[in-house]
Protein backbone atom coordinates (compact mmCIF):
# COMPACT_ATOMS: atom_id res chain seq x y z
CA UNK A 1 0.00 0.00 0.00
CA UNK A 2 1.20 3.25 -1.04
CA UNK A 3 0.97 5.87 1.93
CA UNK A 4 -0.97 9.06 2.30
CA UNK A 5 2.38 10.12 3.02
CA UNK A 6 3.98 9.27 0.07
CA UNK A 7 1.35 10.68 -2.00
CA UNK A 8 1.49 14.32 -0.65
CA UNK A 9 5.47 14.16 -1.14
CA UNK A 10 4.36 12.93 -4.91
CA UNK A 11 2.06 15.81 -5.19
CA UNK A 12 4.38 18.58 -3.69
CA UNK A 13 7.17 16.80 -6.24
CA UNK A 14 4.97 17.76 -8.93
CA UNK A 15 4.22 21.08 -7.93
CA UNK A 16 7.97 21.70 -8.08
CA UNK A 17 8.48 20.42 -11.27
CA UNK A 18 5.94 22.88 -12.41
CA UNK A 19 7.44 25.66 -10.44
CA UNK A 20 10.53 24.83 -12.88
CA UNK A 21 8.93 25.58 -15.69
CA UNK A 22 8.02 28.89 -14.69
CA UNK A 23 11.84 29.45 -14.10
CA UNK A 24 13.68 31.74 -16.07
CA UNK A 25 12.44 34.53 -18.82
CA UNK A 26 9.71 35.94 -17.32
CA UNK A 27 6.39 34.90 -19.14
CA UNK A 28 3.69 36.78 -19.69
CA UNK A 29 0.43 34.55 -19.91
CA UNK A 30 -1.58 37.58 -21.23
CA UNK A 31 0.62 37.93 -24.28
CA UNK A 32 -0.51 34.96 -27.08
CA UNK A 33 2.87 34.52 -28.55
CA UNK A 34 4.64 34.24 -24.74
CA UNK A 35 2.00 31.73 -23.78
CA UNK A 36 2.44 29.75 -27.17
CA UNK A 37 6.40 30.19 -26.25
CA UNK A 38 5.49 28.92 -22.58
CA UNK A 39 3.45 25.49 -24.04
CA UNK A 40 6.00 24.31 -26.55
CA UNK A 41 9.19 25.22 -25.44
CA UNK A 42 8.77 25.30 -22.00
CA UNK A 43 6.23 22.96 -21.06
CA UNK A 44 6.98 19.97 -23.57
CA UNK A 45 11.00 20.53 -21.84
CA UNK A 46 9.16 19.99 -18.23
CA UNK A 47 7.62 16.95 -19.10
CA UNK A 48 10.57 15.60 -21.55
CA UNK A 49 12.40 15.65 -18.61
CA UNK A 50 10.31 14.25 -15.83
CA UNK A 51 9.44 11.23 -18.32
CA UNK A 52 13.30 10.40 -18.64
CA UNK A 53 13.92 11.24 -14.97
CA UNK A 54 11.77 8.68 -14.14
CA UNK A 55 12.59 6.43 -16.33
CA UNK A 56 16.07 6.17 -15.48
CA UNK A 57 15.29 6.49 -11.49
CA UNK A 58 13.18 3.19 -11.81
CA UNK A 59 16.09 1.44 -14.19
CA UNK A 60 18.19 2.16 -11.88
CA UNK A 61 16.22 0.75 -8.77
CA UNK A 62 15.50 -2.49 -10.50
CA UNK A 63 19.03 -3.17 -11.87
CA UNK A 64 20.38 -2.44 -8.02
CA UNK A 65 18.49 -4.85 -6.90
CA UNK A 66 18.54 -7.34 -10.00
CA UNK A 67 22.45 -7.19 -9.76
CA UNK A 68 22.65 -7.05 -6.11
CA UNK A 69 25.16 -4.40 -6.12
CA UNK A 70 24.87 -0.31 -5.67
CA UNK A 71 26.46 0.81 -8.16
CA UNK A 72 24.61 -0.92 -11.18
CA UNK A 73 22.86 1.98 -13.23
CA UNK A 74 20.57 1.78 -15.94
CA UNK A 75 24.02 1.98 -18.29
CA UNK A 76 25.92 -0.85 -16.60
CA UNK A 77 25.21 -3.41 -19.72
CA UNK A 78 26.61 -1.20 -21.77
CA UNK A 79 23.50 0.76 -23.11
CA UNK A 80 25.04 4.23 -23.13
CA UNK A 81 27.59 2.96 -25.13
CA UNK A 82 25.76 0.96 -27.28
CA UNK A 83 23.65 4.03 -27.99
CA UNK A 84 26.54 6.68 -28.43
CA UNK A 85 28.09 4.46 -30.81
CA UNK A 86 24.55 4.26 -32.83
CA UNK A 87 24.79 8.00 -32.83
CA UNK A 88 28.62 8.70 -33.63
CA UNK A 89 27.87 6.68 -36.39
CA UNK A 90 25.01 8.30 -37.69
CA UNK A 91 26.73 11.70 -37.46
CA UNK A 92 29.88 10.73 -39.12
CA UNK A 93 28.03 9.13 -41.83
CA UNK A 94 25.96 12.13 -42.09
CA UNK A 95 22.78 10.27 -42.60
CA UNK A 96 19.33 12.77 -41.98
CA UNK A 97 16.56 10.76 -42.71
CA UNK A 98 12.75 10.69 -40.96
CA UNK A 99 10.92 7.68 -40.75
CA UNK A 100 7.70 7.69 -39.09
CA UNK A 101 8.26 10.99 -37.19
CA UNK A 102 11.17 9.30 -35.43
CA UNK A 103 14.79 11.22 -36.73
CA UNK A 104 17.49 9.60 -38.10
CA UNK A 105 19.87 10.07 -35.09
CA UNK A 106 16.82 8.35 -32.23
CA UNK A 107 16.75 5.30 -34.52
CA UNK A 108 20.36 4.97 -34.86
CA UNK A 109 20.85 5.57 -31.14
CA UNK A 110 17.57 3.21 -29.95
CA UNK A 111 18.97 0.34 -32.62
CA UNK A 112 22.47 0.64 -30.68
CA UNK A 113 20.96 -0.13 -27.76
CA UNK A 114 19.26 -2.73 -29.06
CA UNK A 115 21.66 -4.80 -30.06
CA UNK A 116 23.66 -3.59 -27.17
CA UNK A 117 21.10 -5.85 -25.01
CA UNK A 118 20.54 -8.38 -27.27
CA UNK A 119 24.19 -8.92 -27.63
CA UNK A 120 25.15 -8.98 -24.00
CA UNK A 121 22.02 -11.22 -23.10
CA UNK A 122 23.08 -13.34 -26.16
CA UNK A 123 26.99 -13.29 -24.31
CA UNK A 124 25.25 -14.55 -21.16
CA UNK A 125 23.37 -17.88 -22.59
CA UNK A 126 26.61 -18.85 -23.89
CA UNK A 127 28.03 -19.07 -20.32
CA UNK A 128 25.82 -20.72 -18.15
CA UNK A 129 26.85 -20.26 -14.65
CA UNK A 130 27.28 -16.86 -12.85
CA UNK A 131 24.87 -14.84 -15.19
CA UNK A 132 24.82 -11.92 -13.46
CA UNK A 133 28.46 -11.46 -13.12
CA UNK A 134 28.57 -12.83 -16.59
CA UNK A 135 26.64 -9.56 -17.58
CA UNK A 136 27.81 -7.48 -15.50
CA UNK A 137 31.68 -8.02 -17.07
CA UNK A 138 30.23 -8.34 -20.47
CA UNK A 139 28.35 -4.92 -19.97
CA UNK A 140 31.34 -3.42 -18.81
CA UNK A 141 34.16 -4.66 -21.40
CA UNK A 142 31.61 -3.27 -23.75
CA UNK A 143 31.46 -0.01 -22.56
CA UNK A 144 35.38 0.16 -23.30
CA UNK A 145 34.97 -1.47 -26.85
CA UNK A 146 32.06 0.52 -27.91
CA UNK A 147 33.78 4.00 -26.48
CA UNK A 148 37.04 3.36 -27.94
CA UNK A 149 34.93 3.00 -31.43
CA UNK A 150 33.42 5.97 -30.90
CA UNK A 151 36.50 7.53 -30.06
CA UNK A 152 38.38 5.92 -33.19
CA UNK A 153 35.10 7.89 -35.20
CA UNK A 154 35.74 11.36 -33.44
CA UNK A 155 39.72 10.96 -34.53
CA UNK A 156 38.81 10.03 -38.15
CA UNK A 157 35.96 12.47 -38.31
CA UNK A 158 37.48 15.85 -38.24
CA UNK A 159 36.82 18.58 -35.58
CA UNK A 160 33.16 19.15 -36.64
CA UNK A 161 31.94 15.71 -36.21
CA UNK A 162 34.06 15.32 -32.98
CA UNK A 163 32.50 18.46 -31.56
CA UNK A 164 29.02 16.89 -32.70
CA UNK A 165 29.45 13.85 -30.77
CA UNK A 166 30.69 15.51 -27.94
CA UNK A 167 28.18 17.55 -27.66
CA UNK A 168 25.35 14.79 -28.17
CA UNK A 169 27.47 13.36 -25.19
CA UNK A 170 26.75 15.44 -23.23
CA UNK A 171 22.98 14.99 -22.88
CA UNK A 172 20.22 17.92 -23.90
CA UNK A 173 16.40 17.63 -23.11
CA UNK A 174 16.12 20.80 -25.71
CA UNK A 175 12.93 20.14 -27.29
CA UNK A 176 10.42 22.58 -29.64
CA UNK A 177 7.62 20.62 -29.44
CA UNK A 178 5.94 17.60 -27.84
CA UNK A 179 6.82 14.91 -30.00
CA UNK A 180 10.17 13.92 -27.83
CA UNK A 181 7.84 13.88 -24.95
CA UNK A 182 5.43 11.80 -26.84
CA UNK A 183 7.97 9.23 -28.32
CA UNK A 184 9.00 8.39 -24.57
CA UNK A 185 6.02 8.43 -22.95
CA UNK A 186 4.86 4.73 -24.09
CA UNK A 187 8.56 3.96 -22.63
CA UNK A 188 7.84 5.65 -19.30
CA UNK A 189 4.45 3.69 -19.57
CA UNK A 190 6.22 0.29 -20.15
CA UNK A 191 9.03 0.70 -17.31
CA UNK A 192 6.07 1.82 -14.60
CA UNK A 193 3.73 -1.29 -15.83
CA UNK A 194 6.51 -3.69 -15.42
CA UNK A 195 8.43 -2.38 -12.00
CA UNK A 196 4.73 -2.59 -10.74
CA UNK A 197 3.88 -5.67 -11.36
CA UNK A 198 7.25 -7.29 -10.18
CA UNK A 199 7.54 -5.46 -7.06
CA UNK A 200 6.76 -8.34 -4.86
CA UNK A 201 10.10 -10.13 -6.86
CA UNK A 202 11.70 -7.00 -6.62
CA UNK A 203 11.21 -7.12 -2.83
CA UNK A 204 12.90 -10.96 -2.93
CA UNK A 205 15.54 -10.48 -5.13
CA UNK A 206 17.06 -7.53 -2.70
CA UNK A 207 18.25 -10.33 -0.64
CA UNK A 208 20.56 -12.25 -3.30
CA UNK A 209 19.31 -14.89 -6.09
CA UNK A 210 20.04 -18.13 -3.99
CA UNK A 211 17.48 -16.30 -1.60
CA UNK A 212 14.75 -15.35 -3.55
CA UNK A 213 15.23 -18.66 -5.62
CA UNK A 214 14.62 -20.84 -2.83
CA UNK A 215 11.48 -18.46 -1.79
CA UNK A 216 9.96 -19.31 -5.35
CA UNK A 217 10.92 -16.56 -7.67
CA UNK A 218 11.46 -17.76 -11.14
CA UNK A 219 14.65 -15.52 -11.61
CA UNK A 220 15.92 -15.83 -14.59
CA UNK A 221 12.02 -15.27 -16.62
CA UNK A 222 12.50 -11.70 -14.11
CA UNK A 223 15.75 -10.95 -14.82
CA UNK A 224 15.30 -11.25 -18.95
CA UNK A 225 12.12 -8.95 -19.08
CA UNK A 226 13.72 -6.57 -16.94
CA UNK A 227 16.67 -6.49 -18.77
CA UNK A 228 15.39 -6.72 -22.31
CA UNK A 229 12.48 -4.02 -21.18
CA UNK A 230 14.31 -1.72 -19.48
CA UNK A 231 16.99 -1.35 -22.19
CA UNK A 232 14.95 -0.68 -24.50
CA UNK A 233 13.03 2.40 -22.02
CA UNK A 234 16.73 3.43 -21.24
CA UNK A 235 17.66 3.15 -24.78
CA UNK A 236 14.89 5.16 -25.96
CA UNK A 237 15.66 8.02 -23.24
CA UNK A 238 19.05 8.04 -24.73
CA UNK A 239 18.19 8.01 -28.12
CA UNK A 240 15.99 11.27 -27.34
CA UNK A 241 18.49 13.61 -24.77
CA UNK A 242 21.82 11.66 -24.82
CA UNK A 243 23.32 9.79 -21.80
CA UNK A 244 22.57 11.48 -18.97
CA UNK A 245 24.45 10.29 -16.00
CA UNK A 246 23.96 9.75 -12.30
CA UNK A 247 20.06 9.87 -12.07
CA UNK A 248 19.81 6.31 -12.24
CA UNK A 249 22.70 5.59 -9.95
CA UNK A 250 21.68 8.15 -7.40
CA UNK A 251 17.80 8.60 -7.06
CA UNK A 252 17.40 4.84 -5.84
CA UNK A 253 19.70 5.09 -3.46
CA UNK A 254 18.25 8.52 -2.05
CA UNK A 255 14.58 6.88 -2.18
CA UNK A 256 16.03 3.58 -0.39
CA UNK A 257 17.38 5.82 2.51
CA UNK A 258 14.25 7.74 2.70
CA UNK A 259 11.08 5.03 1.98
CA UNK A 260 13.13 1.94 3.37
CA UNK A 261 13.68 -1.55 1.13
CA UNK A 262 10.02 -2.03 0.13
CA UNK A 263 9.79 -1.71 -3.61
CA UNK A 264 6.08 -0.69 -4.54
CA UNK A 265 6.54 2.70 -2.24
CA UNK A 266 10.19 2.78 -3.48
CA UNK A 267 9.21 2.49 -7.17
CA UNK A 268 6.54 4.93 -6.57
CA UNK A 269 8.45 7.73 -5.35
CA UNK A 270 11.64 7.24 -7.35
CA UNK A 271 9.12 8.63 -10.33
CA UNK A 272 8.84 11.80 -8.99
CA UNK A 273 12.14 12.33 -7.46
CA UNK A 274 14.16 11.32 -10.67
CA UNK A 275 11.75 13.31 -13.00
CA UNK A 276 11.66 16.25 -10.46
CA UNK A 277 15.60 15.51 -10.33
CA UNK A 278 15.88 15.80 -13.62
CA UNK A 279 13.61 18.80 -14.35
CA UNK A 280 15.60 20.83 -11.70
CA UNK A 281 19.22 19.93 -13.00
CA UNK A 282 17.78 21.12 -16.76
CA UNK A 283 16.47 24.04 -15.05
CA UNK A 284 19.56 25.54 -13.53
CA UNK A 285 21.41 24.21 -17.02
CA UNK A 286 19.26 26.81 -19.09
CA UNK A 287 18.90 29.76 -16.32
CA UNK A 288 22.09 29.72 -14.33
CA UNK A 289 24.20 31.68 -17.24
CA UNK A 290 22.79 34.32 -19.09
CA UNK A 291 22.35 33.42 -22.93
CA UNK A 292 24.26 29.76 -22.01
CA UNK A 293 22.31 26.77 -22.13
CA UNK A 294 24.71 24.14 -19.86
CA UNK A 295 23.85 20.44 -20.92
CA UNK A 296 21.51 18.93 -18.91
CA UNK A 297 24.49 15.71 -18.58
CA UNK A 298 27.05 18.47 -17.27
CA UNK A 299 24.52 19.34 -14.28
CA UNK A 300 23.54 15.80 -13.43
CA UNK A 301 26.47 14.39 -13.09
CA UNK A 302 28.18 17.93 -11.18
CA UNK A 303 25.48 17.86 -8.42
CA UNK A 304 25.22 13.80 -8.32
CA UNK A 305 28.67 13.33 -7.35
CA UNK A 306 29.16 15.19 -4.27
CA UNK A 307 25.69 14.07 -2.94
CA UNK A 308 26.88 10.62 -3.66
CA UNK A 309 29.89 11.07 -1.58
CA UNK A 310 27.72 12.58 1.01
CA UNK A 311 25.39 9.86 1.27
CA UNK A 312 28.84 7.37 1.40
CA UNK A 313 29.98 9.55 4.15
CA UNK A 314 26.94 10.62 5.69
CA UNK A 315 25.32 6.66 6.44
CA UNK A 316 25.48 5.37 10.08
CA UNK B 1 8.91 -41.18 1.25
CA UNK B 2 9.08 -37.66 0.62
CA UNK B 3 12.17 -36.89 -0.79
CA UNK B 4 14.26 -39.43 -2.97
CA UNK B 5 17.52 -38.55 -4.62
CA UNK B 6 18.86 -41.13 -7.17
CA UNK B 7 22.29 -41.11 -8.67
CA UNK B 8 22.99 -37.14 -8.55
CA UNK B 9 26.00 -36.18 -9.98
CA UNK B 10 27.65 -32.47 -10.89
CA UNK B 11 30.54 -32.12 -12.69
CA UNK B 12 33.31 -33.41 -11.26
CA UNK B 13 32.04 -32.40 -7.11
CA UNK B 14 29.55 -35.12 -6.95
CA UNK B 15 29.57 -38.34 -8.43
CA UNK B 16 26.39 -40.73 -8.19
CA UNK B 17 24.64 -39.60 -4.51
CA UNK B 18 21.47 -41.32 -3.61
CA UNK B 19 19.72 -40.46 -0.20
CA UNK B 20 16.24 -40.49 0.98
CA UNK B 21 14.24 -38.66 3.63
CA UNK B 22 11.18 -40.18 5.41
CA UNK B 23 8.54 -38.00 6.92
CA UNK B 24 9.91 -36.89 10.52
CA UNK B 25 13.06 -37.69 9.99
CA UNK B 26 15.95 -35.84 10.64
CA UNK B 27 19.31 -36.71 8.24
CA UNK B 28 22.77 -35.34 9.35
CA UNK B 29 25.35 -34.83 6.39
CA UNK B 30 28.71 -34.86 7.23
CA UNK B 31 31.50 -34.64 5.65
CA UNK B 32 35.13 -32.87 5.35
CA UNK B 33 35.68 -29.17 3.82
CA UNK B 34 35.22 -29.43 -0.03
CA UNK B 35 33.50 -32.91 0.02
CA UNK B 36 30.30 -31.33 -1.95
CA UNK B 37 27.85 -31.01 1.13
CA UNK B 38 26.80 -27.68 -0.12
CA UNK B 39 26.56 -28.70 -3.39
CA UNK B 40 24.51 -31.51 -2.79
CA UNK B 41 22.06 -28.97 -0.78
CA UNK B 42 21.87 -26.21 -3.70
CA UNK B 43 20.71 -29.01 -5.85
CA UNK B 44 17.88 -30.72 -3.51
CA UNK B 45 16.91 -27.59 -3.15
CA UNK B 46 16.57 -26.94 -6.68
CA UNK B 47 19.11 -23.60 -6.74
CA UNK B 48 21.28 -25.30 -9.18
CA UNK B 49 20.72 -28.44 -11.61
CA UNK B 50 22.59 -31.50 -11.48
CA UNK B 51 24.20 -33.43 -14.41
CA UNK B 52 22.42 -36.05 -14.47
CA UNK B 53 20.95 -38.24 -11.68
CA UNK B 54 16.54 -37.57 -10.19
CA UNK B 55 14.98 -35.87 -7.57
CA UNK B 56 11.61 -37.00 -6.79
CA UNK B 57 9.66 -34.77 -3.88
CA UNK B 58 6.15 -35.97 -2.51
CA UNK B 59 6.21 -38.39 -5.84
CA UNK B 60 6.71 -35.19 -8.21
CA UNK B 61 9.66 -34.93 -10.13
CA UNK B 62 11.84 -31.79 -8.88
CA UNK B 63 13.18 -30.73 -12.41
CA UNK B 64 9.27 -30.59 -13.56
CA UNK B 65 8.28 -28.63 -10.76
CA UNK B 66 7.89 -24.65 -10.81
CA UNK B 67 10.26 -22.55 -8.47
CA UNK B 68 6.82 -21.81 -6.29
CA UNK B 69 6.04 -25.27 -6.02
CA UNK B 70 9.58 -26.03 -4.95
CA UNK B 71 9.29 -23.45 -2.54
CA UNK B 72 6.31 -24.64 -0.52
CA UNK B 73 7.81 -27.54 -0.21
CA UNK B 74 11.28 -26.82 0.53
CA UNK B 75 12.58 -24.44 2.79
CA UNK B 76 16.28 -23.49 2.88
CA UNK B 77 18.18 -22.34 5.44
CA UNK B 78 21.72 -21.19 4.49
CA UNK B 79 24.95 -20.75 6.81
CA UNK B 80 23.72 -17.44 7.33
CA UNK B 81 22.10 -14.55 6.53
CA UNK B 82 24.31 -11.49 4.78
CA UNK B 83 21.93 -7.95 5.24
CA UNK B 84 22.78 -5.40 2.99
CA UNK B 85 19.51 -3.12 3.74
CA UNK B 86 18.02 -2.30 6.19
CA UNK B 87 14.76 -3.98 6.60
CA UNK B 88 12.41 -4.50 9.77
CA UNK B 89 11.79 -7.85 10.45
CA UNK B 90 8.21 -8.55 10.39
CA UNK B 91 8.33 -7.25 6.63
CA UNK B 92 11.37 -9.79 5.93
CA UNK B 93 9.30 -12.67 7.27
CA UNK B 94 6.48 -11.64 4.79
CA UNK B 95 9.30 -12.24 2.17
CA UNK B 96 9.15 -16.39 2.73
CA UNK B 97 5.61 -16.30 1.85
CA UNK B 98 6.45 -14.85 -1.95
CA UNK B 99 4.98 -18.47 -2.94
CA UNK B 100 2.04 -18.20 -1.64
CA UNK B 101 1.13 -15.09 -3.46
CA UNK B 102 -0.90 -13.01 -0.78
CA UNK B 103 -1.15 -10.16 0.87
CA UNK B 104 0.43 -8.95 4.26
CA UNK B 105 -2.70 -8.87 6.47
CA UNK B 106 -3.08 -12.58 5.81
CA UNK B 107 0.37 -13.54 6.20
CA UNK B 108 0.56 -11.29 9.35
CA UNK B 109 -1.34 -13.80 11.96
CA UNK B 110 1.26 -16.59 10.58
CA UNK B 111 4.36 -14.73 10.56
CA UNK B 112 3.38 -13.42 14.64
CA UNK B 113 2.51 -17.36 15.00
CA UNK B 114 6.09 -18.10 14.11
CA UNK B 115 7.88 -15.73 15.85
CA UNK B 116 6.27 -16.83 18.95
CA UNK B 117 6.71 -20.39 18.37
CA UNK B 118 10.72 -19.97 18.06
CA UNK B 119 10.44 -17.04 20.54
CA UNK B 120 11.57 -14.15 18.39
CA UNK B 121 8.35 -11.63 19.16
CA UNK B 122 10.07 -9.55 20.53
CA UNK B 123 12.49 -9.29 18.09
CA UNK B 124 9.69 -8.94 14.93
CA UNK B 125 9.83 -4.68 15.25
CA UNK B 126 13.81 -4.89 15.25
CA UNK B 127 15.98 -3.58 11.96
CA UNK B 128 17.09 -7.33 11.00
CA UNK B 129 20.59 -5.71 9.74
CA UNK B 130 21.25 -4.87 13.51
CA UNK B 131 20.64 -7.90 15.11
CA UNK B 132 23.54 -11.02 15.84
CA UNK B 133 24.46 -13.36 13.80
CA UNK B 134 22.53 -16.10 16.71
CA UNK B 135 19.58 -13.95 16.28
CA UNK B 136 19.45 -13.92 12.34
CA UNK B 137 19.70 -17.79 12.86
CA UNK B 138 16.88 -17.58 14.65
CA UNK B 139 14.96 -15.56 12.20
CA UNK B 140 15.55 -17.64 9.14
CA UNK B 141 13.93 -20.87 11.34
CA UNK B 142 11.16 -18.51 12.23
CA UNK B 143 10.91 -17.70 7.99
CA UNK B 144 11.10 -21.78 7.26
CA UNK B 145 8.15 -22.19 9.52
CA UNK B 146 6.41 -18.99 7.99
CA UNK B 147 7.23 -20.92 4.65
CA UNK B 148 5.36 -23.76 5.89
CA UNK B 149 7.07 -26.38 3.86
CA UNK B 150 7.12 -30.21 5.00
CA UNK B 151 10.77 -30.46 4.18
CA UNK B 152 13.96 -28.11 5.87
CA UNK B 153 17.34 -28.24 4.03
CA UNK B 154 19.92 -26.62 6.14
CA UNK B 155 23.64 -25.89 4.95
CA UNK B 156 26.20 -25.58 8.03
CA UNK B 157 23.46 -23.61 9.64
CA UNK B 158 25.51 -23.07 13.21
CA UNK B 159 29.27 -22.76 11.57
CA UNK B 160 29.23 -18.94 12.29
CA UNK B 161 27.54 -18.89 15.62
CA UNK B 162 29.02 -19.41 19.29
CA UNK B 163 28.62 -22.38 21.30
CA UNK B 164 26.09 -20.59 23.07
CA UNK B 165 23.98 -19.86 19.90
CA UNK B 166 24.55 -23.51 18.39
CA UNK B 167 23.12 -25.07 21.76
CA UNK B 168 20.19 -22.65 21.14
CA UNK B 169 19.35 -23.14 17.15
CA UNK B 170 19.30 -27.07 18.35
CA UNK B 171 16.97 -26.65 20.83
CA UNK B 172 14.90 -25.08 18.86
CA UNK B 173 14.68 -27.26 16.06
CA UNK B 174 14.58 -29.77 18.76
CA UNK B 175 10.82 -27.53 20.21
CA UNK B 176 9.81 -26.91 16.34
CA UNK B 177 9.88 -30.74 15.88
CA UNK B 178 7.90 -31.98 19.04
CA UNK B 179 4.86 -29.12 17.75
CA UNK B 180 5.53 -30.08 13.97
CA UNK B 181 5.78 -33.18 11.83
CA UNK B 182 8.92 -31.85 9.23
CA UNK B 183 11.46 -33.77 7.88
CA UNK B 184 14.96 -32.24 8.15
CA UNK B 185 17.62 -32.46 6.10
CA UNK B 186 21.07 -30.63 7.98
CA UNK B 187 24.79 -30.42 6.79
CA UNK B 188 27.22 -29.60 10.09
CA UNK B 189 30.31 -30.26 11.10
CA UNK B 190 28.73 -29.89 14.60
CA UNK B 191 29.29 -33.73 15.21
CA UNK B 192 27.79 -34.34 18.94
CA UNK B 193 24.62 -32.14 18.16
CA UNK B 194 24.02 -33.88 15.17
CA UNK B 195 24.57 -37.53 16.33
CA UNK B 196 22.66 -36.93 19.42
CA UNK B 197 19.40 -35.53 17.08
CA UNK B 198 19.64 -37.36 14.08
CA UNK B 199 17.99 -40.24 12.73
CA UNK B 200 20.02 -41.23 9.97
CA UNK B 201 23.52 -40.14 8.97
CA UNK B 202 24.99 -39.75 5.20
CA UNK B 203 28.98 -38.94 4.94
CA UNK B 204 30.47 -37.41 1.87
CA UNK B 205 33.91 -37.62 1.25
CA UNK B 206 35.23 -36.28 -2.47
CA UNK B 207 31.62 -36.35 -3.55
CA UNK B 208 30.74 -39.89 -2.82
CA UNK B 209 29.39 -41.88 -0.30
CA UNK B 210 31.33 -42.48 2.30
CA UNK B 211 28.91 -43.88 4.43
CA UNK B 212 25.31 -44.23 4.92
CA UNK B 213 23.34 -45.92 7.88
CA UNK B 214 21.58 -45.25 11.18
CA UNK B 215 23.55 -42.53 13.86
CA UNK B 216 24.23 -45.72 16.17
CA UNK B 217 26.73 -47.30 13.54
CA UNK B 218 28.47 -44.11 13.27
CA UNK B 219 31.74 -45.13 15.45
CA UNK B 220 35.40 -43.67 15.90
CA UNK B 221 36.71 -45.28 13.37
CA UNK B 222 34.43 -44.05 10.47
CA UNK B 223 34.56 -40.37 11.21
CA UNK B 224 38.64 -41.34 11.70
CA UNK B 225 38.82 -42.24 8.17
CA UNK B 226 36.32 -39.91 6.97
CA UNK B 227 38.24 -37.03 8.35
CA UNK B 228 41.50 -38.63 8.31
CA UNK B 229 42.18 -37.60 12.10
CA UNK B 230 42.06 -39.87 15.01
CA UNK B 231 38.95 -39.41 16.92
CA UNK B 232 37.91 -40.76 20.11
CA UNK B 233 34.77 -41.21 21.66
CA UNK B 234 33.26 -40.67 25.34
CA UNK B 235 30.02 -40.60 26.65
CA UNK B 236 28.28 -37.88 29.03
CA UNK B 237 25.03 -38.31 30.27
CA UNK B 238 24.32 -40.72 27.31
CA UNK B 239 25.10 -38.49 24.58
CA UNK B 240 27.74 -39.86 22.51
CA UNK B 241 30.76 -37.16 22.49
CA UNK B 242 33.47 -37.29 19.43
CA UNK B 243 36.92 -35.68 19.66
CA UNK B 244 40.28 -35.61 18.00
CA UNK B 245 42.96 -37.01 19.54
Amino acid sequence: MIRKRYLFIALVLLALTFICSLIGTHIDFTNPIQKKIFLNLRLSRVLLSFSCGAILALSGLSFQTLFNNPLASPYTLGIASGASLGAAITIVAGLNYEFFGFSSIFISTFAGAFLTISFIVGISKIKRTDRVFVLLLSGIAFNYFSSALVLLLQYIGGTEFSFQIARWSMGSLESVDYSPFLHILPFLALIIILVFSYYRELDVLLFGNEFAKSKGVEIKRVQNRFFILISIAVGSVVAVCGPIGFVGLMIPHMARRLFGANHLPLAFMSIFMGGFFLTLCDTIGRSAVNDIQIPVGIITSLIGGPYFLYLLFSKK
Amino acid sequence: MILKASNISYNRILKNISLSLEKGELLGIIGPNGAGKSTLVKILTGIITPNSGNIIIYNKNLSSMKAFEIARNISYIPQELTVLHDIIVKDFLYLYRYSFFENMNKSESIIEEAAKLCGISCLLSRNLRTLSGGEKQKVQIAGAVVQRAGIWICDEPTSSLDPGAKSDFYSMIDNIRSKKEISILITSHDLTELVSRADNILAIKDGKIFFDGICAQLDKDILSSLYDSDFNMMKYNGKRIFTIS
